[in-house]
């Protein structure tokens, strides 16, 4: 059984294939939707999901959310006393999520289709697999998040042959992708995006606009407890706005109360930048593509920040059409991985189905030009494999040296679109030793493999004469503390197994709790000392371990807990 | 016997085509054969098809212009070297700062290029919001404008609601990509032409938007590329040696004299001698973009002239003679 995998920035959600059509499994709180949230409790062990994000309030020093920004980067999050990498935090959201699916089917699973953004970078692309692989997987594949959303869109689209365009705002990251559908083929034509770019922007810069508004002082973003709970407030303020028109968000800070009105005005301003910055990826890909934008059938809106009305706005002007947004936004690229994990089973129900990607990138080498008579100039990005090339992909080109009798040649391996390469991204390099010769006779032969998942290979073979006069030498990806190696992945995961991950039958207990404290640290008076006493209660029942008398606490615990949230937007209780 | 244009092309073979598929049963081809493939352990076979694929597509669409190879034979003889630039500098020699006065006649040539049959809003939407920028940059003393000033000022104005829409963001930029090339913006065409690049990526490696524009576009993709393709020294040596300089160069000196002290002292160093400094300095102060680059231009070309006559070669001869002598020497 392979299953499918949205690791999301804010959250993430699993999906099987079953019976002709994608399934979601919920987790233990019977819920789809699992925050990509970690935290270490008071006993060291560690909670994913809902019982984590409600701790990022009231414990947000051991607490991690937003990590998939930082996916492919040697940073590391402090969480109580130890330290851990994006990667690391990934795969316990991944665990949990296995743990999940494990449970629901019965037996175990070894193999996942991960998404990923379109526009994440091999290093990122690579991190994602070594998260699958701590997380107790024995193979992952990746697949593109776009490309997800348009498998689960394209299998209920009855036209033999269409073209439409996914425009996939999440919470970290964007993404365009756009699509062709012929004889159940689904092709995607061209790709473009932001890997910094998302729903989390809009909040930083609400909270900007309230501290300016409020005059509220501007150390106190940098609070833990308060910058949790402004962002959680704003965050329900801003959910809010498409059902109504205004919300009030209050705070206290050191003593002092603020208070602003959210309003679509309000919110529309504060992303005006951001809105622009939609734009280009969105051009980029049309041009990509070599389409019209009245070629296009449709608009696929997916990822939970569009949401918003001057998104969908925005949309809606460029194209001049109303946008697609019968999916639901956060569920479909779940489901668009199971399709993939169908496809990759051979199931009957997709036998006439088939998708091919692109790569996001252009991906080359760095090379030098005669300028003027024996004077070379370096630092020119010499593309072997272009950006949309349809992958899997390998393409050969043939370098040669700027001198006669050079011994090595430099291969210098980036990614990107500019054409000096300091504007790029640097993959690796490697020497290459040339046979002996002059620089007529020598030179070496590039190839540039990108497979199926988007991962790369770099190979030179030296040649003279055309013929080949050498060992092969390939790109070793730098060993720089950007990535792990085989042996640390090992290392990681003997050491991910000693942590104790939070039993999963006592989860909705611990999430309850969790969102009590998280409230008890907002509360003041008597509300507070009602709840702490609830609370103790609660827990004194499950002591007991007897059901009957546990049920009637916990409800009464739920009931405050919802009576307290009513009133969410202010502390007036 | 066969005629040339009988031959089935071997992708179409490939396929199971005939010769004269069309592009739905290309299409219809290649769905079947890859339905049979599985890309991740057929690798190799998938790009045969794919090559072919794109082949066949680009044969019935672009007839007579399809690119012949087989993934096999994809071998790019591409030198890490690259023939000099210099050349086609020399054949593109558009004067942009010709003139003191910063008026232009673009607004009036561009909506002669208008084309009043196309009705479409967008167009149209378009057409209105290019004469609009027209009007703006000649209402704005863009001279005293710095580029990130310029670049602001370009970005605020596509901000328009009328150039939200797709289509009229494609037209605009046509209209620019046109005016552009015919210098319609006077002497700030050069470096509007560099904001521009920036904001519609026409800088990236292959900016499918110029190619579309003929010749407009290859001229501003051939003054880009000499922008890229140029050492610092090579551009110096465009600014001493020729007259007028082009646009692309006159932006890369003005944002280099304000940009970066270091380098306008290695220029001093290399073309003017210390007691001229105070007069760059003065000259850069009132200067407006032209009166600089002026400046700079004379002084250059009599530091040049001074050099050649003067120092150098003195020391050359007076080498030369010694050497002579010392030989002539030894032999006795």
């Amino acid at each position: 059984m392979i299953v499918g995998i949205d690791l999301g920035t804010t959250h993430s959600l699993v999906a099987i294939w079953r019976d002709g059509s994608s399934h979601l499994v919920p987790n233990s709180l019977g819920e789809v939707l699992t925050p990509s949230v970690v935290s270490i409790d008071t006993d060291g062990s560690i909670l994913v999901g809902q019982a984590a994000k409600e701790r990022l309030q009231s414990h947000p020093q051991a607490t991690v959310a937003v990590f998939k920004r930082a996916m492919g980067t040697a940073k590391s999050f402090q969480l109580g006393a130890k330290n851990f990498r994006a990667e690391e935090l990934s795969a316990f959201v991944l665990r949990s999520l296995k743990v999940d699916i494990e449970t629901l089917l019965g037996h175990a699973v070894t193999e996942a289709v991960v998404t990923v953004p379109a526009y994440f970078s091999d290093a990122q692309r690579v991190a994602t697999r070594n998260a699958g692989l701590l997380a107790g997987f024995s193979q992952i594949s990746l697949l593109n998040e776009p490309t997800a959303a348009a498998l689960a869109y394209g299998l209920h689209q009855q036209d033999s042959e269409t073209k439409f365009l996914v425009f996939d705002l999440g919470g970290g990251t964007f993404d365009v992708s756009v699509l062709e559908m012929f004889d159940g083929v689904m092709e995607v034509k061209a790709t473009a995006g932001d890997n910094q770019l998302g729903g989390e922007d809009v909040d930083a810069a609400l909270a900007q606009q309230y501290i300016n508004k409020t005059q509220c002082p501007k150390s106190a973003l940098l609070t833990p407890v308060f910058n949790a709970v402004l962002m959680s407030r704003l965050e329900a303020a801003k959910k809010s706005l498409s059902y109504q028109e205004t919300a009030t968000v209050s705070m206290t800070y050191e003593g002092k109360s603020f208070s602003a009105d959210l309003t679509t005005n309000t919110l529309e301003q504060a992303i005006l930048p951001l809105l622009e910055r939609l734009r280009t990826p969105v051009e980029r890909a049309m041009r990509d593509s070599k389409l019209q934008p009245n070629e296009l059938s449709a608009v696929v809106m997916v990822g939970g920040s569009t949401r918003l009305i001057a998104v969908r706005n925005l949309v809606t002007k460029m194209f001049g059409r109303f946008p697609e947004t019968s999916l639901n936004p956060d569920e479909v690229v779940a489901r668009g991985a199971a399709v993939q994990a169908g496809l990759k089973m051979k199931d009957v129900a997709l036998s006439e189905r088939v998708m091919t990607d692109t790569c996001p990138y252009s991906l080359g080498i760095e090379v030098s030009r005669e300028i003027e008579a024996g004077r070379h100039a370096n630092g020119f990005m010499s593309t072997v494999l272009e950006r949309n090339t349809v992958i899997p992909a390998s393409r050969v080109q043939r370098f040669v040296p700027i001198l006669d009798q050079q011994k090595f040649l430099q291969i210098i391996v980036y990614q990107g679109e500019a054409r000096l390469v300091r504007d790029n991204i640097k993959l690796g390099e490697f020497e290459l030793p040339l046979p002996e010769g002059s620089k007529a006779e020598v030179g070496a032969d590039v190839r540039f493999t990108y497979n199926v998942n988007g991962l790369l290979e770099v190979q030179a073979t030296p040649m003279k004469n055309g013929a080949v006069s050498g060992p092969v030498k390939q790109l070793v990806i730098e060993n720089s503390s950007e990535r792990l190696s085989t042996e640390q992945i090992a290392k990681l995961l003997a050491e991910l197994n000693e942590i104790k991950i939070h039993p999963r039958d006592r989860m909705e207990v611990r999430a309850l709790l969790a969102r009590c404290e998280k409230h008890h640290g907002q509360l003041l008076g008597t509300a507070r000392e009602i709840l702490a006493g609830r609370i103790s209660f609660f827990e004194s029942m499950l002591e007991t371990q007897d059901d009957r008398r546990i049920a009637p606490a916990k409800k009464a615990l739920i009931e405050l807990a919802e009576e307290i949230e009513s009133d969410r937007f202010s502390l007036n209780i | 016997m066969y005629l040339l244009s009988d031959y089935i092309p071997s992708f179409n073979v490939r396929l199971g085509l005939g010769l004269n598929a069309d592009e739905r049963s290309i299409k219809r081809a290649y769905a079947r054969i890859l339905k049979t493939l599985d890309p991740e352990l057929q690798a190799e076979e998938f790009e045969q098809l794919r090559s072919d694929y794109e082949q066949a597509l680009e044969h019935v669409r672009n007839p007579g212009r399809e690119y012949y190879f087989d993934a096999e034979e994809l071998i790019f003889n591409t030198h890490v070297e690259e023939s000099s630039q210099t050349d086609s500098i020399n054949s593109s020699n558009k004067s942009v700062i010709a003139t003191h006065d910063i008026t232009f006649s673009g607004l009036i040539d561009v909506a002669d290029r208008i084309d009043n049959q196309n009705t479409s809003t967008p167009y149209q939407d378009a057409a209105f919001a290019f004469q609009d920028f027209c009007q703006k940059i000649s209402d704005t003393k863009i001279s005293t404008l710095a580029n990130s000033e310029l670049a602001d000022l370009f970005r605020n104005f596509l901000q328009r609601d009328d150039l939200i829409a797709f289509e009229a963001r494609l037209h605009f930029e046509n209209f620019l990509i046109h005016a552009l090339a015919q210098r319609h913006f006077g002497q700030v065409s050069g470096r509007l032409l560099i904001a521009c690049a920036a904001f519609f990526n026409w800088d990236t490696a292959d900016s499918k938007r110029l190619a579309d524009n003929d010749s407009a576009g290859h001229e501003l993709r051939v003054l880009l590329d000499n922008f890229l393709g140029l050492t610092d020294m090579a551009k110096l040596n465009l600014l001493t040696m020729s007259d007028p300089p082009y646009p692309e160069f006159a932006y890369f000196a003005v944002s280099k004299f304000e940009e970066y002290k270091i380098f306008s002292k290695q220029l001093f160093l290399y073309f003017v001698d210390d007691k001229q400094e105070k007069s760059w300095h003065q000259a850069k102060k009132n200067a407006p973009f032209l009166s600089l680059l002026e400046h700079a231009y004379t002084v250059c070309r009599n530091r040049f002239a001074k050099i050649e006559e003067s120092s150098s070669r003195l020391f050359f001869f007076v080498i030369l003679i010694i050497a002579q002598f010392l030989y002539h020497y030894s032999k006795k």
